[in-house]
């Protein structure tokens, strides 16, 4: 777990990623469209998809799933069930999510992945808290009912409206994070159909993970993995 | 009297002291309540000491006073009886409670999974055998096929051109995920190993691969189609049991495809009936452009070097021809293992070796395969056994002959997809069914009569050596006359069908005629030379069937195909037809549906009218009426995956004559 970079950013890796050429052999190459879609280039992509789903006797279970760029699963990592012990609910309050999924669970499955993700994506406002603890960029990604609540563009006014409409905390929770810093500044993002919320990064990290993100986003309903990601866990809890 | 007013903490005021009693000169008792008292007053602690404020209160000590009138002097020398009172001003002693949140224990599951990002190209690998693979069509694995001389040594493989070079409709897609109507694989039953259940449940839905617009397709499939190739993609064991007309060779080779393009199978075997090989040839070149066919026929030593090459991704046989070349695919190698073995074997109209005693069924099971998938329209014709006999290919022993049929039809239910027209295809065009009752005519009604009473005789005198042979050939013989009278050549049907075909000429449409006897056709055929007939039936040969069908879509001077069951029931895309004429009824409604569907399908242009013809009062009738009433069983029982008997039980065929059926009988 390393400490945010806030003046000097960190060199992302897929700042660095060469892109690969692409061959399709043979018979495999017929019946493939003639524009590969920089496919290669895709290929290379790795998104990581944080989200965690809430147990019936209280407790979190969280799962951190790692796409290559077309979509198709590198890696996954879950935790086993994390109930917060009663000194932690009364210690943490109501920032007691914040405090498990973007400070305890996120980085712990993030510090298990063999394939660093570029960019982390995360559902739950809650989880944000992590870009304090990982050099990755981490992006809120909206729902479309946030998302039409929230003014495109626009910056602290839009975390505020996120917290509010995250409706899993209470807004004292948000703000309360916001005003002491656990919490960044954010701005939206809008990538085809997807609205991300994002911290007030500097333009030009904005526009890297734009054009990082732009094969993904332009087309592609981001929402989607973290579905796969719910499926998966509730299947690893039923199976034990 | 005396009053002192004494201060105390409030947190001891719940200590209880006695009432202040003061007596005055006149010994008139006055209580303390009377007094007045100061206020309680509030201590600050002193600047930059946080320690708790303490609140006061005034309490009063009260002493007797006793004067003696003996005397002042003496009074004031005697000391003053004090009563005290004690109270512990100390609080209990502080205790400290320590709170340590400290972090959670996180355990943390982690799974890696084949990417194909990295694969080799390498040429024969296996497959991925175990290990559960995603739809990978981004993958870089090459197939089996990545062997020039394969192509060039064998002409028959499809080496399409450039393709129909159509895209799925990327929008239409990513609408029906955007909406929450995506298509996931999701882990069959029989998968335990959760780390493969959960590469399945991690993959991408099929809209969203589809939706990168990397594979050739002719049209965006529909969603009932992407939810059987997501049923196919994962099982070992499968039967795709969809009605007629609803996409099952599709869905098989768009599953077949992605197998292939991830890597998971390499060498794929196709049986079909042999007159639907040109038909799935034609299929393939259409829905996977890019993957080699070879069909296996010619001469036995070209069909050995066929069965044994292995870099072909995909061959096709025919049901006839397995019994044969049973020895060619059965052949051990040195090491015991088999010569020829295939990943991946898919049987189509599947009913097909629903007799497990049958040569065609050993033949199939015969082949080395890791994975088994059965297409048919109708998984039960006759009976439960159907299932069993499928089963027993699929996956041997899993059912039993014995089972009942509710406890058969939870057990194969994750094994058995099965969709109706009615379920997934809202906006097809209707099927509407027109029940033609025929009056025989005089001469024809002559002949019938006469043979009915002729034929009942007969069987009555056979006694106890009656058969269920005999009766059909009654049957059959009633049957004839009710098409043709063969004395006169009358047919009640035949001015019925002209006068119908009358009205089709008129509107441009064409129409298919079926029946079930080649002689009845080619009758037909004569009677109606105005309209270019053609035929497809079991004595055309194989070979000009296509031409026949290319003929009968594209010369307009070509108004009715006539078509016998058996040889037109499967397979065939007619959906260019309207009409639908049933000359003579099928033994089985099944059959019968086949028959129909093949104009009542994707792609059909408008209302399919079906005309049943049925002579009343015949025979025709009355097994019209036990097969309807299988019809409305069939629908029951098969929604509730219990299925039963549907063609005519021996009972059922001897109470058309009310006979009673003799205990060795066998049915039909």
């Amino acid at each position: 777990m390393t400490t945010k970079h806030t003046g000097d950013l960190p060199v992302l890796p897929f700042e660095l990623a060469q892109q690969k050429s692409w061959q399709t052999p043979s018979w495999q190459q017929r019946g493939l469209m003639k524009q590969q879609d920089n496919v290669g280039t895709r290929l290379s992509l790795r998104l990581g998809f944080f989200t965690a789903i809430p147990l019936a006797d209280g407790g979190y279970v969280g799962g951190y799933l790692i796409l290559n760029g077309v979509g198709r699963p590198i890696e996954f990592h879950c935790t086993t069930p994390v109930r917060p012990t009663r000194a932690q609910e009364i210690l943490y309050g109501p920032t007691l999510k914040p405090y498990l999924l973007g400070e305890q669970m996120a980085p712990a499955l993030i510090a298990k992945a063999k394939s660093p993700a570029e960019i982390i994506l995360v559902t739950e406002w809650e989880a944000l808290t992590l870009c304090q603890v990982v050099e990755q960029p981490v992006a809120l990604v909206l729902s479309p009912e946030t998302s039409a609540a929230v003014e495109p563009g626009s910056a602290q006014s839009a975390a505020s409206a996120t917290w509010t409409h995250s409706v899993n905390g209470p807004r004292s929770a948000g703000a309360a994070l916001l005003e002491c810093g656990a919490l960044p500044a954010c701005r939206t993002l809008q990538m085809g159909r997807n609205t991300l919320l994002v911290p007030e990064w500097p333009v030009e990290r904005v526009t890297r993970v734009q054009e990082y993100l732009s094969p993904w986003a332009e087309a592609f309903d981001l929402l989607e993995p973290f579905g796969r990601i719910r499926a998966a866990l509730e299947e690893a809890l039923r199976r034990g | 009297m005396l009053f002192r007013i004494l201060w105390r903490r409030r947190s001891n005021s719940h200590a209880e002291h006695p009432p202040f009693e003061a007596t005055n000169e006149e010994n008139s008792p006055k209580t303390m309540a009377e007094c007045e008292l100061p206020t309680p007053r509030t201590l600050t602690a002193p600047a930059g000491q946080s320690a708790p404020l303490d609140t006061y209160e005034p309490f009063t000590l009260s002493f007797r006073i006793d004067s003696y009138v003996t005397g002042w002097n003496r009074g004031l020398e005697r000391g003053l009886p004090v009563e005290t009172q004690k109270w512990e001003l100390a609080g209990p002693a502080f205790r400290v409670l320590a709170l340590n949140p400290g972090a959670s224990k996180i355990e943390v599951k982690s799974f890696f999974f084949f990417s194909g990002d990295d694969a080799p190209s390498s040429e024969g690998a296996p497959a991925n055998d175990n290990a559960a693979s995603g739809p990978a069509i981004e993958s870089g694995t090459a197939g089996p096929a990545n062997a020039p001389g394969s192509a060039r040594h064998c002409a028959t493989i499809n080496r399409p051109g450039a393709g129909h070079g159509v895209r799925c409709d990327a929008a239409v897609l990513l609408e029906r995920l955007a909406a929450g109507a995506g298509h996931r694989i999701h882990p069959p039953e029989d998968v335990i190993k959760l780390e493969d259940r959960l590469h399945y449940l991690l993959q991408p839905p099929l809209e969203f691969i589809l939706a990168q617009r990397q594979l050739e397709f002719p049209h965006t499939p529909f969603p009932y189609q992407l939810e059987g190739v997501a049923f196919l993609f994962p099982r070992h064991a499968a039967i795709l049991a969809d009605e007629m007309g609803l996409g099952k060779t599709m869905q098989a080779i768009t599953a077949i495809r992605l197998l292939l393009r991830c890597g998971e199978v390499r060498r794929v075997l196709l049986v079909c009936p042999k007159p639907l090989v040109s038909n799935w040839r034609r299929e393939f070149e259409l829905w996977a452009p890019e993957i080699p066919v070879m069909v296996i026929e010619g001469e036995p030593q070209r069909r050995r070097w066929q069965w044994e090459l292995t870099t072909v991704p995909v061959k096709i046989a025919n049901y006839e021809l397995l019994p044969r070349d049973q020895e060619f695919f059965t052949a051990k190698d040195e090491s015991g293992e088999p010569k020829v073995s295939f990943d991946l074997v898919v049987l189509d109209e599947s009913q097909r070796i629903k007799n497990r005693s049958g040569a065609t069924s050993q033949a199939v099971r015969a082949i080395s395969r890791k994975r088994s998938w059965a297409l048919t329209g109708t998984p039960v014709e006759n009976s439960t056994d159907d299932l069993v006999g499928i089963f027993e290919f699929l996956s041997p022993g899993f059912l039993t002959p014995d089972m009942k049929p509710h406890r058969l039809g939870t057990t194969i239910a994750d094994f058995v997809l099965r969709r109706t027209k009615d379920q997934v295809l809202t906006d097809l065009p209707p099927k509407l069914f027109r029940d033609a009752e025929i009056e025989l005519t005089p001469e024809q009604w002559k002949t019938y009569e006469m043979a009915e009473k002729e034929g009942v005789l007969r069987l009555s005198e056979l006694g106890a050596e009656i058969t269920i042979q005999h009766v059909f050939e009654l049957v059959i013989r009633l049957k004839q006359i009710c098409n043709f009278d063969p004395v006169t050549g009358a047919s009640a049907k035949m001015e019925r069908l002209e006068a119908d075909l009358e009205e089709l000429a008129d509107s441009g449409r064409k129409a298919i005629i079926f029946s079930q006897w080649v002689a009845t056709l080619e009758e037909i055929g004569r009677r109606l030379p105005q309209y270019r007939p053609l035929y497809f039936h079991g004595r055309i040969p194989p070979q000009h069937r296509e031409e026949v069908i290319r003929r009968f879509r594209e010369d307009p001077q070509h108004r009715i195909l006539l078509m016998s069951y058996g040889a037109g029931s499967v397979g065939l895309n007619l959906q260019f037809v309207n009409y639908v004429f049933l000359f003579d009824r099928w033994w089985n409604p099944a059959v019968e549906d086949q028959a129909i569907n093949r104009a009542h399908r994707i792609g059909a242009a408008g209302p399919v009218i079906v005309t049943r013809f049925l002579a009343v009062d015949t025979i025709e009738q009355r097994i019209n009426t036990i097969l309807e009433q299988k019809r409305a069983l069939f629908e029951t029982i098969f929604s509730a995956t219990a299925p039963k008997r549907l063609a005519l039980t021996q009972e059922e065929i001897f109470s058309l004559f009310n006979l009673q059926a003799p205990q060795t009988a066998k049915a039909a």
